[in-house]
């Protein structure tokens, strides 16, 4: 699979930077955003094969930085990550309104590259 | 059953019972008392003859006509025949004579024609001159109805004995059954309570339990991408290779822990997807550590559902683990089949371990329930929350050990 374009967003750096060196191993090429306004900058400039979002941030949070994605970009292909429990209306909507798909934390390798491979343009 | 329809039956049954008995009481007390209404008309029978006799006489002795004879007669014929048709008569109520009592009614009906035959003999003046009055007809006449009404009196007797016995009966039978519902009652706001007590703590445990969960998760994910990382970019030999082999199982392990708990969180969305039973039974595998003595089967057939297959492994994975830790150190074997048929698609994880204590079997998907030293008591409670949210059930029975998993197939997830 040749290496995507993909911007990363999480709260956690730590967790950001790893998954940053993860997908760079992996032959991908990263954009990284620590919160949900930075991610809508950063989309608009760079227009990525897929994003890896964060649902849970403060601030803006994963899902309005999802909509306003979407809003910018129609095509977009989204997939939200999270460690916590979301809830499932919440999810059912999202999913209406074109959410490619959900990773649970913690991703393996092979879930990652599974992830990248059907959700990306 | 909830408590509040078990409270809602206990006084039920109670208002049943009351009203069952008043019922039986006051249909008692109506036989009764229509019973003694008959004794008193069977009894009437004696005074209305006597007064037939004496009209009888005092129309003989002078020489009056025998109109007031024939009324009294009448009276008599009535009352007779009213005992066997029953019904209202100047305010009385009464049943007819009852079947078994026809004989006797019918002897006093045969004794009463010869008497009016008599009477009216008498009355019409055959047989020339003054006709003697016929005492022996009349006194016939009323011992039959005397020995009438003295059988109906013992019934009466017998009825009231009985109606007596009864409200004695229902008496001492509704005390008891009251104090048996009151203590019920206690029962069950006791259990009640308790459980309410339990199920407290229970959410309180569960919700500290599920935000460290979700606090490690985090660090639990810059572990593994940082795994991905160096395996991505290393140039090492195997041993470094073995070692983030198992960084890789060691994450998933804790993961799987912690999922125990998020699963007890009902609002995790379930992100469906058309699974292979199989890989999903092959990929569980990889999340637990199999022992060497033990050697786990898997069917042979494949099936497909629509599933959340992180859970469904999570399942899977929990299922193979506890009967790896029922065995404990002594190995086995653990045979999954699979079978699908009605609509559905059904998992028996059959294991060679010890039986299940039969008292423990009803329990064992209730939380915080173990047997075991290491246990949290979360792991089947979440199997079964899994499958329920995927609108199936899971079931456990002995002989030999056997949890079976039921997906209804076409509407999993």
């Amino acid at each position: 699979m040749p290496g995507k374009r993909i911007l990363v967003v999480d709260d956690d750096g730590d967790f950001l930077e790893s998954l940053q060196l993860a997908l760079i191993s992996g032959g991908h090429r990263t954009i990284q955003a620590s919160g949900g306004r930075e991610a809508v900058e950063k989309y608009a400039e760079y227009e990525p094969d897929l994003v890896l979002l964060d649902f849970r941030m403060p601030g803006i949070d994963g899902y309005e930085t999802f909509l306003r994605i979407m809003k910018q970009d129609p095509g977009a292909r989204v997939v939200l990550t999270s460690a916590y429990a979301v809830d499932d209306g919440l999810y059912r909507e999202a999913k209406s309104r074109s959410l490619a798909g959900m990773l649970s934390k913690p991703v393996g390798a092979v879930e990652l590259e599974e992830a990248i491979r059907r959700h990306s343009r | 059953m909830k408590f509040r329809h078990k409270i809602t039956c206990m006084v039920a049954v109670q208002i049943v019972l009351i009203v069952a008995s008043f019922v039986a009481i006051v249909h008692f007390e109506s036989q009764t008392r229509l019973a003694g209404n008959v004794v008193n008309v069977a009894g009437k029978n004696r005074m209305l003859t006597i007064v037939v006799q004496a009209e009888a006489h005092r129309a003989m002795l002078h020489g009056d006509d025998y109109g007031r004879v024939l009324a009294a007669l009448g009276d008599l014929e009535a009352n007779i025949l009213f005992l066997k048709t029953g019904g209202s008569s100047a305010g009385v109520e009464i049943d007819p004579v009852p079947p078994r009592f026809g004989a006797d009614w019918d002897a006093v009906w045969e004794a009463f024609g010869r008497y009016s035959g008599e009477i009216r003999g008498m009355a019409s003046g055959r047989g020339g001159g003054a006709a003697p009055v016929p005492e022996a007809a009349g006194g016939d006449l009323i011992s039959l109805s005397d020995a009438l009404t003295e059988k109906l009196g013992r019934d009466v007797d017998t009825l009231s004995s009985g109606l007596m016995l009864l409200q004695t009966a229902l008496g001492f039978g509704n005390v008891a059954i009251h104090v048996l519902m009151i203590y019920l009652i206690l029962r069950a706001f006791g259990r009640h309570a308790a459980q309410a007590v339990r199920a407290e703590k229970f959410a309180a445990v569960g919700e500290l339990a599920s935000a460290m969960a979700h606090d490690m998760k985090n660090p639990l994910g810059t572990i593994m991408n940082s795994a991905t990382a160096i395996r991505g970019a290393r140039g090492g030999g195997a041993a470094s290779g073995r070692a983030l082999d198992l960084i890789d199982r060691s994450v998933r392990r804790m993961s799987h822990q912690i999922d125990g708990v998020l699963n007890h969180v009902r609002d995790v969305p379930l992100v469906k997807e058309k699974r292979s039973v199989r890989g999903m039974l092959e990929s569980s595998l990889g999340a637990v550590d199999v022992p060497r003595n033990v050697v786990v089967a898997l069917p042979g057939g494949d099936a497909e559902v629509l599933c959340d297959p992180d859970k469904m492994e999570f399942v899977f994975a929990n299922l193979v683990l506890n009967a790896i830790q029922a065995m404990g150190g002594r190995g086995g074997g653990i045979t999954v089949r699979l079978s699908e048929g009605g609509g559905s698609v059904t998992l028996e994880f059959e294991n060679s371990g010890p039986r299940i204590p039969e008292g423990d079997l009803p329990r064992i998907f209730e939380p915080l329930f173990t047997t075991k030293m290491r246990g949290t008591g979360l792991g089947l409670t979440s199997c079964r929350n899994v499958v329920r949210l995927h609108g199936g059930g899971i079931s456990a029975r002995n002989d030999p050990v056997t949890f079976t998993v039921s997906l209804p197939a076409g509407r999993v997830g």
